[in-house]
């Protein structure tokens, strides 16, 4: 892998993975070699009201269809992030912007939060539906693009179910198939499987992986979980402890057509694990940051 | 001791603590076992004909009904005159009126009032809940006016819309107004931020937000109270009766409370009883079939 400072992170977008790790197991349809940007975070700081500084310095870039995970000490901001990049919230300084895109997405953005936000008053296809409804989408679409998404996260049977029936990684998959109807070009992912089974939890990551591949949308994922990070990240940022600054980067040269549940076996997949978790111990023990991009 | 020395005491001791082992003792599991139906519906039939028998035999030992002359059927009446009773209220023979007019406006009014108030509590408490500045500038007026004994209510709203059935529904929609009120923005205040976020990611506009994510839970917390809401319905349109006369059950308890007519009253208070316990159970079998996944979700 290639070392960069993280003055550098600015023109990450349109990096080039890591061959020295995965060669051989890219395909010609894998991760491209650049993108253009989606989203430019320019030096946010964020300080809550209490004017205790949750951010600091941020600089970041989104490309077209790229995956980030983003991990870090508890406490460091990544949720934040999340936030300002969603627009929930306002940087105290520095700048968030979006680019146009003019591709197939309908929307800007959509976001599958921590917590349970599933309608429990609507049945699994309406849930879906929701966001479609939300911008006037004709029924028919609405149900022909369902039927879709549904047979592909394998809920076709459960459509007129209603929540309270499914299991957690069920109800999961529901939240992230109604961010997915609206047809975002970003998806934001706030540790949305924290609360869930290993294997399952794998299922998951597999599901994002082949509707954002699918579907050309760009994902960050904000995660306590590495093996997480590693199966679904084109890159990963480690953040340090709070007040949150990007510590280091890692690019995963996996591209996007990988096997998540044969990937943990591989030697590149070994050899990144130990190098990401001293990273994120450093980070929790304040330990000064190398600067350099890994 | 040699090592095989030491084995073969480890192996003996091995086979003593298999044959002295005491034999495994059954613990019966802590949860206990919910009661059998028939034996609940036993008891509550018994309780019900031991009453009866209670009501009816032993106001007439004369010992007991000496020392407590309140015993007497002239002030409680008894399940005999009752029945007698109710069958000449419900054919309108004996020389007494027919409670079926008196019924059917007690009723309507009650309704009248309960939905009306329900719809503007529901309404009311959705729009607070979602509007912030609504919210803190209307709170302390809302505290005030519930704080107000709604009885009191009833000479005022007498004077403004006179003593007719429209001051049953008013007084009976006010009541149920405050109970529906509080329960419907507590429900839609309950929608954790981050649902309402993700809607409007979504791409909802805040009144979409009110009437779409905001509302199922205030329907839920609405339906919750329901029933509460039937019975001080029921009871708001009999009060105001009472304070107005008219053609409602509050008229003929009046009557009846005129001419010191205990059985007469005991006959009226069991029929608002029947009626009031149909309004209930409608008002539950409304809620199973509106809110089907509230009821799944409080099942599980």
């Amino acid at each position: 892998m290639t070392p960069l400072s993280t003055s550098e992170l600015g023109v990450l977008a349109g990096h080039v993975p890591a061959m020295t790790l995965v060669e051989g197991r890219r395909s010609a349809s894998g991760t491209p070699p650049s993108r253009p940007a989606l989203c430019k975070v320019k030096d946010v700081t964020y300080a809550y009201p209490s004017g205790l500084r949750a951010l600091d310095g941020i600089d970041l870039e989104l490309g077209r269809g790229e995956i980030i995970a983003i991990v870090g000490p508890s406490g460091c901001g990544k949720s934040t992030l999340l936030s300002l990049l969603a627009g929930l919230e306002a940087p105290t300084s520095g700048s968030v912007q979006w680019l146009e895109d003019s591709t197939q997405h309908r929307s800007r953005l959509s976001m599958v939060f921590q917590r349970d936000t599933v309608f429990p008053w609507r049945t699994v296809e309406k849930n879906v539906q929701f966001g479609m409804e939300c911008q006037d989408v004709p029924p028919a679409e609405r149900r022909e693009w369902t039927d879709s998404l549904l047979r592909m996260a394998g809920l076709e049977d459960f459509r007129k179910s209603y929540p309270r029936a499914l299991s957690g990684g069920m109800r999961r998959r529901v939240a992230l198939l109604t961010a997915l109807a609206v047809r975002p070009a970003t998806l934001l992912l706030d540790e949305p499987f924290s609360a869930l089974d290993e294997p399952t939890r794998v299922e998951l990551v597999a599901d994002v992986l082949k509707l954002a591949y699918e579907y050309g949308v760009s994902v960050i994922l904000v995660t306590h979980d590495l093996a997480e990070a590693i199966s679904i990240a084109d890159r990963i940022v480690v953040m340090s402890a709070r007040p949150g600054r990007i510590r280091s980067v890692f690019d995963v040269g996996f591209g996007h057509d990988r096997d998540v549940f044969t990937l943990r076996e591989t030697p590149e997949y070994a050899d990144l694990y130990p190098r990401l978790w001293h990273e994120l111990w450093s980070a929790i023990r304040g330990d000064v940051s190398s600067g350099e991009r890994q | 001791m040699s090592a095989q020395t030491q084995l073969r005491v480890a192996e003996v001791s091995v086979e003593r603590a298999a044959t002295e082992a005491p034999a495994l003792k059954v613990i019966r599991p802590m949860r206990s076992e919910p009661p059998r139906p028939s034996t609940v519906w036993f008891l509550r039939i018994a309780i019900v004909v031991v009453s009866l028998v209670v009501w009816e035999y032993v106001p007439q030992i004369a010992g007991i009904r000496g020392p407590f002359p309140v015993l007497d059927p002239f002030f409680i009446s008894s399940p005999s005159r009752l029945a007698v009773e109710l069958g000449h209220l419900f054919t309108g023979s004996g020389g007494q009126v027919s409670i079926w007019e008196p019924l059917a406006v007690s009723v309507l009014t009650a309704l009248a009032g309960t939905i009306g108030g329900a719809l503007v509590g529901i309404i009311a408490g959705l729009a607070v809940s979602n509007w912030p500045l609504l919210d803190a500038v209307s709170r302390p007026f809302l505290v005030v006016l519930n704080a107000i004994p709604r009885i009191a209510l009833i000479p005022i709203i007498v004077l403004i819309v006179g003593g007719s059935w429209k001051a049953g529904v008013l007084t009976s929609g006010i009541i149920v107004f405050f109970l529906i009120f509080y329960n419907a923005h507590a429900g839609a205040s309950s929608v954790s931020l981050q649902t309402i976020q993700n809607a409007e990611l979504l791409g909802s506009s805040k009144l979409r937000v009110m009437f779409r994510v905001r509302f199922p839970y205030a329907l839920a917390w609405t339906m919750a109270q329901a029933p509460n809401a039937v019975a001080h319905g029921l009871v708001g349109t009999i009060t105001g009766e009472l304070f107005i006369g008219g053609r409602g059950m509050g008229y003929l308890m009046a009557l009846a409370i005129d001419n010191q007519n205990a059985t007469l009253l005991f006959g009226i208070v069991t029929v608002l009883a029947v009626i009031g316990v149909i309004l209930v159970l409608g008002s539950s079998w409304l809620s199973k079939k509106l809110l089907p996944w509230w009821e799944t979700s409080q099942g599980a």
